[in-house]
């Protein structure tokens, strides 16, 4: 019998594979096949959600820049994916980023995708005060704050909100140069569509990135979804047995530092005094106050001593 | 486009000559157009230049960026081709050359953390490249060649040239409306042809008319090398009315630069008798006269120096769907060329330095329009003119036709001139625009008409229809 070269071994490999990935592709169809209509429709309500966020993230993570310190990233990774596990939607995946800008602020876009500053995580003073700003972020994106605002508004608004996320703070001289942008197409939603895999659920997944950028940098989503994101990331960093108390000192500290490190979330988000009050009665409803939990601040300032410094915003 | 061939043997049957060898085209300076939305405009980008493609165009264009980018362009495919009229015993000989060229890779990156308004890019880019492999073969033809058949006549043809830059460039803001910039590139000129050419041609072997055969032979092989820099110097301002206007200065500096020509011929007299037999041994045992020539030509300085360029470039923002562009670019004359000479001090292919240039002016017009938000069609149009003297033509009222080649005082006016063609192009793409990268793809046409002494020795003058066009296509990622 003839001996197999090793240029056959890799070409039967390689068929192997293709053929497995043919299975694999067939597989995944046929099982979308046997999803029931609702079941089908969220399926494809979740690629969008995905898809819209994945375009959000980029665009905020290109904005700020993205701190690649390894340790730190995988801590903020491992305290946001523990109160993430003990929110309403546990199966749900987040992927947590730390963004390069000493600024205070935190982004949930849909999908699971959640930034946090550098600025947010220094102003922390232990893994509670953490946990509770994750969990916040974690509550916006289980409830689809975002997802429901963009599809509650309507396309003229949709449009303005994408429009208005084109204006950077640039000079005439280069305004002049901003040619007409895609976001807004309808081949470019199509594409949008195809490599997303999903029919958009019923956005403009470019367009409402656009408008999702307007809102989350500029509009924001109202005080009341901020407020019921508070509630419930309280009620996920207490769930996962943390300090009761530590988002309301995060808040209040929040209150006095400088406005130049909370411009941008003082434009999204109500006040730090509002939020503490309405926390404070949330755990007057909780029954939670006397709960002592975990601070963390040991772990917390194992990892602070690693934050990384950076000259310039 | 290009002028890579060697005169064609005189039509009379008296003459072959090599009289003027081949050469890339550095004689037009629009042959490749660079960068991916500059090619779509016909390269009328010095107004503008705000990519990566502002090292070629205009560095200062690089502060006025909006975004870092990396960029490639290729001309997927090019073919070209020139016909010149009635030369080949009363025929068209056509000259056709195609290949492919990655014409342009850079990128763009912003160094406002550093320094404000600083923008850094390189480049890497050819302005010029042709690949020619080209058979020709004539059998048996008696008409239009003057009184003596040709029995055959065949020509083989191989060229490769690249004019390649490779450089960096930083543009600065001052203020909010002027910016400068100012740049450096390595050049290399490569450029190496050569050609074979053999017939076999009745001639008289006497006064008395008696007729015999002339069997000839020769090669050529040409090697031009140059080595050098390129600085350039750019303004870019933006003026009222989303108007920007820009200025580049550039000026080659040859460090080195070499041409090597080897040439040799071998030409035979046979009877009838000594014809047959040679053409059963396919080869020339005997023979009632033979010449050889063999010779190495070596010059220093072959092209002289480089011209300067001279851009001036207006861009019209008129929205955000519509860009206007018009660029007007003077290349300097070129006067210290060498006369190329060969060992003993004769000069080869003629008393005029073969490199040498005219000045010349060139003009381009562009636009950029959105027919949809994501789709933007370019389209421009261009001169691209000859930079050699336009050709003499020889009068009968003035000199005597007869001998106008082979008298020293008329020949180098009259006889073996250089080709000059001007060129008219038009360009047109069409984009996909993404949010963070766009594809672009499209043709770019040139038609030329001139006039040309192909063939060698002779004083008569033809006229010559040139096409050439490229499907190119490119790429870009803003990072």
């Amino acid at each position: 019998m003839r001996s197999l070269t090793p240029t056959t071994w890799c070409r039967a490999l390689l068929l192997l594979a293709l053929a497995a990935t043919a299975c694999t592709t067939g597989e995944k169809k046929k099982d979308e096949a046997n999803l029931s209509s609702a079941e089908a429709k969220a399926l494809d309500e979740m690629r969008a959600e995905v898809e819209i966020g994945r375009n959000m993230a980029g665009r905020l993570l290109g904005y700020y820049g993205i701190v690649d310190d390894d340790k730190v990233v995988g801590y903020v990774n491992q305290v946001g994916s523990y109160v993430g596990s003990y929110s309403d939607n546990p199966e749900r995946k987040y992927m947590f980023a730390v963004l390069k800008h000493e600024s205070i602020n935190a982004f949930a876009c849909p999908g699971g995708y959640i930034l946090i500053t550098m600025g947010a995580l220094r102003a922390a003073r232990n893994e509670a005060e953490l946990a509770a700003i994750l969990g916040h972020e974690v509550a916006h994106v289980g409830r689809k704050h975002m997802l429901n605002t963009l599809r509650a508004m309507k396309e003229k608004d949709l449009n303005s909100a994408a429009n208005a996320s084109k204006d950077q703070p640039i000079d005439k001289a280069l305004k002049v140069r901003e040619r007409e942008r895609s976001e807004e197409t309808a081949a470019g939603a199509m594409v949008a569509r195809y490599l997303s895999n999903s029919s958009g659920a019923g956005l403009n997944i470019l367009q409402a990135a656009s408008a999702g950028m307007n809102l989350i940098t500029e509009k924001g989503i109202g005080p009341d979804l901020e407020f019921e994101a508070d509630e419930y990331g309280l009620k996920y960093a207490i769930r996962a047995g943390y300090d009761p108390k530590a988002f309301g000192g995060y808040l209040a500290r929040l209150g006095k530092a400088s406005d130049a490190k909370k411009k941008n979330l003082g434009k999204t988000h109500p006040s730090p005094a509002d939020r503490v009050a309405r926390l404070e009665k949330e755990l007057g409803k909780m029954k939670a106050k006397d709960i002592i939990g975990a601070s963390g601040a040991e772990r917390f300032d194992k990892i602070e001593k690693q934050f990384p410094k950076y000259e310039k915003d | 486009m290009k002028s890579v061939a060697l005169k064609l043997f005189g039509a009379a049957g008296a003459l072959f000559v090599a009289a003027a060898p081949a050469r890339a085209d550095q004689f037009h300076y629009n042959n490749v157009t660079i960068g991916t939305r500059a090619v779509g405009m016909g390269g009328a980008f010095t107004g503008v230049a705000d990519d990566a493609s502002g090292v070629f165009y205009n560095p200062a264009g690089l502060a006025f960026a909006l975004s870092n980018d990396i960029s490639g362009s290729a001309n997927a495919y090019y073919q070209k081709s020139a016909t010149y009229k009635k030369t080949l015993c009363g025929g068209d000989f056509t000259e056709t050359s195609g290949g492919s060229v990655p014409s342009f890779f850079g990128g763009l990156q912003k160094l406002d953390r550093y320094v404000d308004g600083l923008v850094f890019a390189f480049g890497a880019y050819s302005t010029d490249s042709d690949l020619k492999d080209q058979n020709t073969l004539l059998k048996n033809k008696s008409d239009g060649c003057g009184s003596l058949a040709i029995e055959s006549y065949h020509r083989a043809s191989n060229a490769r040239a690249n004019t390649y830059y490779a450089g960096a460039a930083v543009g600065k803001r001052v203020g909010t409306s002027v910016a400068w910039g100012l740049g450096l590139s390595y050049l290399n000129v490569d450029e190496l042809v050569q050609e074979y050419q053999d017939f076999k041609q009745v001639t008289k072997l006497d006064k008395a008319g008696t007729l015999g055969w002339k069997v000839y032979s020769g090669n050529i092989r040409q090697q031009l090398a140059v080595y050098g820099v390129q600085p350039v110097l750019g303004v870019q301002a933006a003026l009222p009315g989303n108007i920007a206007v820009g200025l580049t200065l550039k000026k080659g500096m040859v460090a080195s630069q070499s041409l090597q020509v080897d040439s040799e011929t071998q030409t035979n007299v046979l009877s009838n008798d000594q014809k047959a037999q040679s053409d059963a041994t396919r080869g020339v045992s005997d023979s009632l006269a033979t010449a050889k020539t063999n010779s190495r030509s070596k010059a220093k300085k072959p092209i002289g120096d480089l011209p300067a360029e001279i851009r001036f470039g207006l861009g019209w923002f008129a929205s955000p769907t519509l860009l206007v562009t018009f660029d007007v670019v003077h290349h300097t004359a070129i006067t210290n060329a060498e006369v190329i000479k060969d060992e003993n001090g004769n000069a080869l292919f003629g008393t005029r330095p073969l490199y040498a240039k005219e000045a010349v002016t060139d003009l381009a017009l562009g636009a950029e329009y959105y027919v949809a938000p994501a789709i933007p069609l370019r389209l421009g149009g261009f001169t691209n003119k000859d930079a050699r003297p336009k050709i003499n033509k020889a009068d009968a009222s003035k000199v005597t036709l007869a001998t106008v080649c082979s008298s020293a005082d008329t020949r180098s006016k009259y006889c073996d001139q250089p080709d000059h063609v001007d060129y008219y192009g038009e360009t047109l793409f069409i984009a996909w625009v993404q949010p963070n990268s766009q594809v672009a793809a499209g043709f770019v046409l040139q038609q030329g008409k001139g006039q040309a002494q192909k063939v060698g020795g002779d004083y008569r003058v033809q006229d010559v229809v040139a096409s050439s066009y490229t499907f190119a296509f490119s790429a870009t990622h803003n990072l």
